[in-house]
């Protein structure tokens, strides 16, 4: 498994510190803890614990079993009743009996059994369970993206490895990175170009919103009229690290 | 991930102790006593009620470590425990939060070290409330796994067995969840660097 980024690695390492508990804390902790050992209060504790550990009894299994089989008994004598029942009928029946006799290819295996099964059929055939949730969790959906991209036909996602797609983070970053530094010299043509790069790229690329943030930012820049593309991506992204800015660009009021 | 992290796990270290001879409680407390309490904190307990759970944690590892087979890894026995007391703790919250607002906030439990350079522990706060947001964003599955594989730093196999999660599903999540966090990252990463820019 590919390790952390840098950044990753020093975020997580502030996360842990605002975590830990302070010395302070910890000497006093193992002063209460040295005081409760064999104490009353430490057998209370351990008995919750073990209380808590302690396997429940395995009830319900024998109570479904149970059910089941009694569901099935009931069924078998409907089923039986009603075959009998049935046989009776068709005996005492010359009419039905002659059809029975004269097209035997009619009463197909299928037929007959579902006859058969008629009353334990909710039971001997339960519905298919869905098919259970697969192992591997599927990768997040990127934010919807406002524009054309949305539109145009996607391509088929294929299962990338770990390597492929930090590298394609990577590369992702470093072409939003050029466009965003365009963008600071104030050429946004440049940046779009950069920003149809990585749309080409990576259509549905981790990136995704950032690019089209960025989009927005470049063409509010060159005074086209995407104030309303900007508004509505404003709207589905309040939160988004680029509302201020495409705000500021697109002279929209907070 | 077959051995530990490295980075920001580079002091885990995994304590196997052979069944004759158990480790002391207090070799124990002194090497996991900060894992217990961040995993109590980030199950969500409140930093006064985490120093009441970690000890209830260390008592019952106290009465339980001479039976302790050393067959798992300490930590993925040590998450256990606190799983489970934490749970019970939770259960009680509501009594305890009656209590919680007559107590008022002691600093020697919540004040962290004062930093020596002020521009590095604004940047250390905006990174931690960076991963607080994130976690908050995740589900309670992912949540658990960004802090025993992440946070922690816990092998895969050690995580599947803490957790009794099948460990291709436990390697799955994780991949899963540090593309995220990644991704949250490299994003920060660039609006930091936009808003220099544009000054």
């Amino acid at each position: 498994m590919e390790s952390l980024s840098n950044d990753a690695v020093e975020a997580l390492k502030s996360y842990r510190a605002r975590l830990d508990s302070t010395p302070g804390v910890e000497t006093r902790t193992w002063a209460r803890i040295e005081a409760t050992r064999g104490s009353a209060d430490a057998e209370s504790i351990v008995s919750h614990y073990d209380a808590m550990t302690r396997p429940t009894p395995r009830r319900w299994p024998w109570v479904a079993v149970a059910a089941a089989a009694a569901i099935v008994f009931v069924g078998l004598g409907f089923a039986l009743g009603r075959g009998s029942s049935w046989l009776s009928e068709t005996e005492s029946d010359p009419s039905q009996q002659s059809i029975y006799e004269a097209e035997p290819e009619q009463t197909s295996p299928r037929s007959v059994t579902s006859k058969q099964a008629v009353g334990s059929i909710s039971i001997a055939e339960p519905e298919p369970e869905p098919a259970p949730e697969p192992a591997v969790e599927a990768e997040p959906e990127p934010d919807p993206i406002i524009d054309a991209d949305a539109a145009r036909p996607r391509p088929r996602r294929r299962s990338r490895s770990p390597a492929s797609s930090a590298s394609d983070l990577a590369a992702e970053i470093d072409l939003l990175r050029r466009a965003k530094q365009a963008l600071g010299r104030g050429s946004s043509a440049e940046a779009l170009a950069i920003l149809e790069q990585h749309r080409r790229r990576f259509p549905r690329g981790q990136m995704a919103p950032d690019r089209h943030a960025l989009q927005l930012e470049a063409r509010c820049h060159q005074g086209s009229a995407h104030r309303a593309k900007a508004r509505r991506f404003l709207e589905r992204h309040p939160r988004s690290p680029y509302a201020a800015r495409l705000r500021k660009t697109c002279d929209l009021s907070p | 991930m077959s051995g530990h992290s490295k980075g920001v796990h580079g002091n885990v270290t995994e304590v196997r102790p052979a069944a004759p001879h158990p480790p002391s409680l207090h070799s124990v407390y002194r090497e996991h006593r900060q894992f217990v309490y961040r995993v109590t904190r980030q199950l969500g307990v409140s930093p006064h009620e985490a120093e009441d759970v970690v000890h209830d944690v260390f008592v019952i590892v106290g009465a339980k470590l001479d039976g302790y087979e050393g067959r798992g890894s300490l930590r993925s026995w040590l998450y256990g425990i606190t799983r489970r007391v934490v749970s019970h703790h939770h259960r009680g919250e509501r009594r305890s939060q009656r209590r919680l607002a007559l107590v008022t906030d002691d600093p020697a439990t919540t004040a962290p070290e004062p930093d020596r350079d002020p521009e590095d522990a604004v940047a250390r706060a905006e990174a931690a409330d960076l991963v607080e947001a994130f976690v908050e964003h995740l589900s309670p599955n992912k949540r658990e796994i960004f802090m025993l594989a992440l946070v922690e730093g816990l092998p895969a196999p050690a995580i599947a067995e803490a957790t009794g999660i099948n460990l291709n599903t436990i390697y799955a999540r994780i991949r899963s969840v540090r593309r995220a966090f990644e991704r949250v990252v490299a994003r920060r990463r660039l609006v930091k660097e936009g808003a220099r820019w544009s000054r």
